[in-house]
């Protein structure tokens, strides 16, 4: 070792050893973070990166390595913490040595080390990639993961449409689910993975290219004691005209020919017209009863094809033909009429936002509705359904708005969403019915809790929470749009008699 | 060594190799000196001449076998953990049918200003990450200086800048080897106007190969010999199609902590300095492509999806 002034250098030689860059870079970062750490660095031994440690005060006087070789340098504020900081980087570096001293590699950060990893460990080879990562390196990660024959679950968005095409054309090929991009949701032989409930296994087989929108669907089949086969994710944008819906079409598929499913639905937004006669030729060809829950387009049994333009709507006719009627369950009392005549919405559930939105409009009622989970509201922070605070924050806010008179919520339980969604949503309304109350009005709060009896919140738990902030909790996303509307019209009837 | 008992390789369904004679013949028996993720690193017995063992992630490089799928490398790569030397002559019993040959040369093309200059911007809008050695920066940087010295054909620049870039840098194919490579596979693709700025280069590196590693050697030698890996090719081919290089930076980020971009800095710098064909001594400044900085290639500050 050497010092200068009050800080030691230290060097560790590893002859004719190369590791990758990406190991060796992560490894420096790491031990960087070491109090008393102030430099790693970790190079081949070659002239030119030892006049580079040597014009950075990182080359030791007695050095001696050759270009093949691997030389770890640590600068730190005394011998100790260099020694140790040498060690954890020769750690790092090395996990299995086996009897032969040949040296193998550490955690599994790629699709090929994870394959790797599972091969040495004696596991059974993988069948499914999850991928999180920021969009720019999901289609490599995905194309990787597809060329090694696995299916693919990704979560990631920011996904450009032309990747997504190529990418599905691939797994296509390959007889493989590239389910996504920006797939929040599925549940592939009783795994869930992304945002799920714990749903009872059932008859009922979903294709969704909706997150929320199959875990509203989902959840109201376990509730009708019916259950969920397989849920399918595709990604939002499958059904588009530049997609085709060729996932969607590959799940079809695999649920025409899967034992385990009676029933089939498909869930989505409204595809653009050839997307969609196409869809429904080919849903009504599977063999087994089918329902196309449409957002927004008019109910119809004129064809093969059950078609409901509502998530609740989609769920008793799956649930029905599966044998087991869904019964919604009865909506709260509501109060005589709002403070306000303004109706405002603050999702976490994309599709559960445009559900309302449909139903609100369908009635000619006005209405606000945001998604907080869009792109334009989480740009730096994480999904409300994750953290559930900037949607409170906005909830809390409310009540100084005047002319909000009904506030529309949702909240979203299962895996993946917050451990308690419904504490930090309950705090926030009882916020904003206070303020709105100390000004003379009242707030009416109409929600529903998109979970099942299982899930890892308490369903009873967190509905409890809820009511206690004076929430009015109803069955479905759909009842409680509906209750809006009531409102609404009960404001315009006092209001009428008023002037009357 | 010659006595030690020899593991076989297995026979593989299908392998891609470079055109030419068959790299099992030049390394007939090879010890790994390095079991990668992508990559498995053999070295002859007697010449210590090397075998890269690679798979479709990877794809093929010069001298190597590129197996079709990541399983057939992790077969091989369990091989490696031996200490017996691996025999690789039952791949010559392969049929000549599941046998293809690739040329890894470059064929000259036309090569498209908007391309280059989207190359080029990306490159330049790449945030240093790193420090001292650690980074690939300077490197990157210095790939302009050396292929402007090159086309300028002025040798002790060129000297100069190699004995920097010869195995400086992040990597076990350090960061400066990448750019050299880079540039000469550029200038190969543009064809006769660089020739002379390419034969230069050429004709200064050997005198450099000591001082970089035997792994960036191999692939230094082989630039020199006019081969390059299908990597190298992919950052090639969207020099000629702007609309490729997006795809291609995607994937090159891939490469490695570094490589895929120290590559395709040498790349941009090299087709930058000889445009356009017909002034091949002159080098040409390209103009930035609106919005190709930050519009298309800036990476997303955070993805909801990640947290």
């Amino acid at each position: 070792m050497s010092a200068t002034h009050d800080t030691t250098l230290g060097a560790k030689v590893f002859p004719r050893l190369y590791r990758d860059s990406v190991t060796l870079m992560a490894m420096a970062a790491s031990v960087e973070k070491h109090d008393g750490i102030i430099r790693v660095g970790a190079v081949m031994a070659t002239p030119a990166n030892l006049e580079i440690l040597e014009r950075s005060g990182m080359r030791p006087p007695d050095l001696q390595a050759a270009p093949d070789d691997l030389v770890i340098v640590v600068r730190g504020v005394d011998d100790e913490v260099v020694t140790a900081g040498l060690e954890a980087a020769e750690q790092s570096l090395t996990t299995v040595e086996d009897a032969h001293g040949t040296r193998t590699e550490q955690a599994a950060r790629t699709i090929a080390e994870g394959l790797a990893a599972a091969q040495r460990d004696g596991r059974d080879r993988p069948t499914m990639a999850t991928i999180s990562t920021p969009g720019t390196y999901a289609p490599i990660a995905v194309e990787q993961a597809l060329k090694a024959g696995l299916h693919v679950f990704c979560f990631s968005d920011n996904v450009a449409l032309e990747d997504e095409v190529r990418l599905k054309a691939l797994a296509v090929d390959n007889s493989l689910l590239m389910m996504g991009p920006d797939c929040g949701t599925a549940i592939i032989d009783g795994v869930p993975l992304g945002f799920a409930n714990v749903v009872t296994p059932g008859p009922v087989g979903i294709v969704a290219a909706s997150g929320t929108g199959a875990q509203e669907i989902s959840t109201l089949l376990d509730r009708a004691g019916s259950g969920v086969s397989q849920l399918i994710g595709v990604g939002g944008r499958d059904l588009s005209a530049e997609v085709g819906g060729v996932m969607t079409d590959l799940g079809l598929t695999i649920l025409a020919k899967d034992e385990a499913t009676q029933v089939v639905v498909v869930v989505s937004k409204p595809p653009c017209s050839v997307v969609a006669s196409g869809l429904l030729a080919r849903m009504a060809d599977l063999g087994k009863p089918a329902v196309a829950c449409l957002l927004g387009v008019a109910d119809s049994d004129d064809g093969p094809v059950a078609v409901r333009g509502t998530l609740e709507g989609g769920a008793q006719a799956a649930a029905r033909l599966a044998g087991h009627p869904l019964d919604v369950g009865a909506s709260p009392t509501l109060p005589a009429a709002p403070g306000a005549p303004g109706v405002l919405g603050l999702y976490t559930g994309g599709t559960l936002a445009a559900e309302t939105s449909i139903i609100l409009r369908r009635e000619g009622v006005q209405a606000q509705v945001l998604d907080l989970g869009d792109d334009e509201y989480t740009t730096g922070r994480p999904h409300p359904m994750i953290d559930p605070a900037a949607r409170a924050d906005r909830v809390a806010e409310v009540g100084s708005q005047p002319h909000v008179g009904i506030l529309l919520v949702d909240l979203v339980l299962g895996h993946g969403a917050s451990a308690d969604p419904a504490t930090p949503l309950a705090d926030a309304v009882r916020t904003a019915r206070s303020a709105a109350e100390q000004d003379g009005r009242e707030l009416v709060v109409l929600a529903s809790v998109c979970g099942t009896a299982a899930d890892p919140q308490g369903f009873d738990a967190q509905r409890a929470i809820l009511e206690s902030a004076g929430v009015l909790v109803h069955p479905s996303n759909a009842a409680a749009a509906r209750s809006a509307i009531e409102l609404v019209g009960n404001r315009a009837s006092t209001n009428h008699e008023e002037s009357a | 060594m010659d006595n030690m008992a020899n593991v076989g390789v297995p026979v593989a369904k299908a392998v891609r190799i470079p055109a030419g004679p068959a790299p099992w013949h030049a390394v007939p028996r090879g010890l790994a000196i390095h079991v990668g993720t992508t990559v498995v690193l053999f070295a002859d017995v007697r010449s210590g001449r090397l075998l890269p063992v690679t798979s479709g992630d990877h794809g093929l490089v010069p001298g190597g076998v590129c197996l079709p799928a990541p399983g057939d490398l992790l077969a091989v790569a369990a091989l490696a953990r031996h200490s017996a030397p691996v025999d690789f002559t039952p791949w010559g019993s392969l049929e000549e049918d599941v046998v293809s040959r690739l040329s890894l040369a470059v064929v000259p093309a036309q090569i498209d200003a908007t391309a280059v200059a989207a190359m080029g911007a990306f490159v330049a809008g790449l945030p240093a990450a790193g420090h001292g050695p650690m980074t690939s920066s300077p490197q990157r940087r210095d790939a302009r200086t050396l292929a402007v010295a090159a086309v300028a054909e002025d040798h002790l620049a060129c000297h100069r800048y190699l004995r920097e870039l010869v195995g400086a840098g992040p990597g076990s194919t350090p960061a400066g080897d990448d750019v050299i490579v880079g540039v000469i596979a550029a200038f190969d693709r543009v064809g006769t106007a660089a020739g002379h700025a390419a034969a230069l280069l050429r004709s200064a590196l050997p005198s450099f190969l000591h001082r970089t590693t035997t792994t960036s050697r191999h692939d230094l030698s082989a630039a020199i010999g006019g081969e390059f890996a299908e990597r190298v090719h992919t950052l090639l081919d969207a020099l000629s199609d702007s609309s490729r290089v997006p795809r291609a930076m995607q994937q090159a980020r891939a490469w490695g902590a570094s490589s895929g971009l120290d590559l395709a800095a040498g790349v941009a710098a090299g087709a930058l300095s000889a445009m356009p064909l017909g002034s091949a001594h002159a080098p040409v400044e390209q103009p930035a492509v609106p919005g190709s900085r930050t519009g298309t290639f800036t990476i997303p500050a955070t993805d909801r999806r990640s947290a």
